[in-house]
């Protein structure tokens, strides 16, 4: 029977009661070497279609946040699907190490994320003096968004066990990893830092750590 | 000069605290581990993730048709 996979997490860690599955299935647990993994079972071709997608993907993320909320996670990327029990354990019984290594690691710790994004208001203005000008004025925003961001890391940096950022289209993305108990401080100490003119900022999570996971060497 | 305050914004639920049904799609389809041999197919220009030709769903044959005969993509987390 085809098995819907939500997340692997350690074993023996106790949960509140979780919310229905994807499209109202139960959501079960099983554990082995060591890891529980939630799934749903039997999600059938009816259950599948473009317009479901989206809602099926926010209750995927709901029972994310469940187990999420007790004890740390890796996700599996939605939809994945496997046939059944015989090549969930084949799975497992690759990737258990893998697994049980990142969750010890990030057992106590969580993702904030920053998102800053040029607000457009430069295009705005390019429209009005031309293409010199645009340039002129993005390249003011970037070096904005980048000492933003550098002002964030001397900020939040200090509480994180590791930091990394990526130039995205939209502008620059930073994430960072904390322990749980030090997420109220780093999106406070994120709050006190007013984001400058034509850049805008959003500081979202805890996020399950999933930007520090290394594949390399497995 | 100074632009907007910065939005500081929870992961627990979309409408919640303002966080974007985007950026939860953007974790659920983007984050996360994807088990290798899986086969990647789009639909409405969301990646659906499969491992195992037979959990394939009917309606979905000619998509799958089609991603058989191009290279799979590599894992990644």
């Amino acid at each position: 029977m085809a098995m819907l996979l939500y997340c692997v997490a350690e074993a023996a860690r106790s949960l509140g009661c979780l919310p229905p599955g994807v499209q109202g299935l139960p959501v079960s647990r099983r554990e082995h070497l060591g890891l529980t993994i939630f799934y749903s079972e039997d999600p059938s071709r009816d259950r599948w279609s473009a317009p479901t997608v989206r809602s099926s993907a926010l209750e995927f993320h709901r029972v994310l946040e469940a187990v999420f909320n007790s004890t740390a996670i890796i996700p599996f990327r939605f939809p994945t699907i496997v046939a059944g029990g015989e090549e969930l354990r084949e799975h497992l019984d690759e990737r258990a190490n893998y697994y049980l290594l990142w969750l010890e690691k990030f057992r106590t710790s969580v993702q904030l994320e920053a998102l800053v994004s040029y607000s457009g208001e430069d295009r705005q203005a390019a429209g009005l003096r031309g293409g010199k000008e645009y340039l002129r004025r993005r390249q003011q925003t970037m070096a904005a968004a980048r000492g933003w961001v550098e002002k964030l890391e001397a900020a939040v940096a200090p509480l994180a066990t590791d930091w990394r950022t990526a130039i995205v289209d939209s502008g620059i993305r930073s994430f960072a990893v904390v322990e749980r108990e030090l997420v109220a401080e780093c999106k406070e100490r994120a709050r006190k830092l007013p984001p400058p003119a034509g850049v805008s900022v959003r500081v979202t999570g805890p996020w399950p750590v999933t930007e520090f996971l290394d594949l390399n060497g497995y | 000069v100074s632009g907007q305050a910065t939005k500081i914004v929870s992961s627990a639920e979309p409408g919640e605290d303002q966080l974007s049904v985007v950026e939860v799609l953007d974790h659920v389809l983007n984050r996360g581990v994807v088990v290798r041999g899986s086969v990647v197919i789009s639909l409405a220009g969301v990646d659906l993730v499969y491992l195992g030709l037979d959990a394939i769903l009917t309606s979905f044959e000619t998509a799958v048709r089609h991603v058989a005969t191009s290279p799979p993509k590599p894992s990644k987390p």
